[in-house]
């Protein structure tokens, strides 16, 4: 018997015990008893449930590792994605700032080097 | 793998056309925290409510030991909070990797394009025309959606396949959570409320009775035979104290009785959320291509829609 089941046997036999009374309306001492006896394994139920719920807590350890692999590989992945767009670009770029190199025109290699520094560093 | 290199090759000539609408309904799936945390906190509240309806003082647990329980249950609620997080982010990156919209390949080849053409403005005799500059452009944008879609498609499947073991486990894994720790609890108060409603009745009876009889209801002994002493002497008499009473039990058990309709339709869309799993992970093969995309959402279809429902019952709650 797991602690789950010996959770859920005080909880039925606790429920038994309400029911017993509720329809045989006992009194004096015996109705104390079975109240007692009822409410205390109620508790008794409860805390083990604490305990049922930390053990399927501790089982989840490797799924939850195993589960955050995945995730972040799917991240990394999706950033690669994106690195290559980016290389893209940086080509388109680099071809702009090797024709405004080749035209010789000052103002234009400065501002396609501009633009390729600024993809370069984003993308590092 | 060969097959993978296949799907690459159709994907190749066919215009690389993907369809993330599959993973993206998975992923929209992703139940919101706060819809467990709700159910996880009234767990790990219990044990006061409990506390709180042993009006007779028969528990021998003490305040202490109470205050104990619900301080390792809070503990658990913020670790079942991260295995929560754990499954929405996988669920939520995969969505992003499907997304279609991570790689624009037309509008980044676009720079490339941009800059054979100022090559071919400034040095004419490489002989690049505008026709050569776009069919160099196409062909730029076709590698990288290939590219992208096996590379994306290859990921998926890789992802997919090694998740399916532990997202089931983890999804199981809440499930009993909510089933064997936050229902049972709820059950358990439930069963409290109603044993205390009929002491309450009892008292109710022998109070108005003794008030009939001495017209006098707030006087005299009105105890009930049986009861604890303490409580027959705290005033039980007091009709319109237990009269709110029971008002107060008979809303509490409505509320309980919302709280576990609601725990039970997590439940459903827990279920449903795993099966759904589990046909990404029967179709990962395929999953991106038109085809594979449709015969996978003719699966889930059904499986989304049941979610929904319950993850809209729930929320109604």
């Amino acid at each position: 018997m797991d602690i789950t089941e010996l959770a859920d046997a005080c909880q039925e036999l606790a429920e038994n015990l309400d029911e017993e009374q509720a329809a045989l309306h006992y009194e004096g001492p015996q109705a104390i008893t079975l109240g007692k006896l009822s409410s205390n394994l109620s508790t008794q139920a409860s805390t083990l449930r604490t305990l049922a719920v930390a053990q399927i807590i501790t089982d989840s350890a490797d799924a939850m590792k195993a589960l955050t692999s995945g995730t972040d590989a799917a991240k990394k992945a999706a950033g690669n994605l994106r690195d290559a767009a980016t290389a893209i670009k940086i080509a388109g770029l680099t071809l702009s700032l090797g024709a405004a190199v080749i035209s010789e025109n000052p103002g234009a290699i400065v501002s396609a080097g501009s633009d390729l520094v600024t993809a370069v560093i984003n993308f590092g | 793998m060969k097959s993978r290199w296949l799907i690459a090759i159709i994907l190749l000539t066919s215009g690389c056309v993907t369809d993330p609408g599959a993973v993206t309904s998975f992923s929209a799936l992703a139940p919101d925290a706060s819809k467990l945390h709700s159910l996880t906190t009234a767990y790990a509240d219990a044990p006061n409510q409990i506390r709180a309806l042993d009006v007779l003082n028969y528990t021998a647990m003490s305040a202490d030991e109470t205050a104990k329980q619900v301080n390792a249950r809070n503990a658990q609620v913020a670790q079942i909070d991260a295995l929560h997080v754990i499954l929405v982010n996988y669920m939520q990156s995969l969505g992003s990797l499907a997304n279609n919209g991570l790689v624009q390949t037309s509008a980044d080849t676009k720079d490339v394009t941009d800059g054979l053409t100022a090559l071919s403005k400034a040095k004419p005799d490489l002989g690049l025309t505008p026709n050569m500059i776009t069919g160099i452009g196409d062909l730029v944008t076709l590698l990288a959606d290939a590219a992208t879609s096996f590379y994306r498609q290859d990921k998926l499947t890789n992802i997919i396949e090694r998740s399916e073991a532990p997202f089931q486990q983890l999804v199981t894994a809440e499930k009993k959570i909510v089933s064997e720790g936050v229902i049972k609890e709820l059950q358990l108060i439930e069963d409290r409320t109603k044993a205390l409603a009929v002491v309450t009745h009892a008292l109710k009876v022998n109070a108005e009775a003794e008030a009939e009889k001495s017209k006098t209801p707030q006087e005299g002994d009105t105890g009930v035979k049986g009861l604890d002493p303490k409580l027959q002497g705290a005033g039980a008499a007091d009709i319109a104290s237990l009269y709110l009473l029971q008002q107060s039990i008979t809303s509490n058990l409505n509320n309980l009785d919302l709280q576990i309709k609601a725990a039970t339709a997590y439940l459903i869309a827990l279920d449903k959320i795993a099966a759904a799993h589990t046909v990404l992970y029967n179709n990962r093969d395929d999953l991106l291509s038109k085809k594979g995309a449709k015969t996978a959402i003719s699966q889930l279809t059904p499986l989304v829609k049941d979610a929904n429902v319950a993850l809209k019952a729930l929320k109604n709650m």
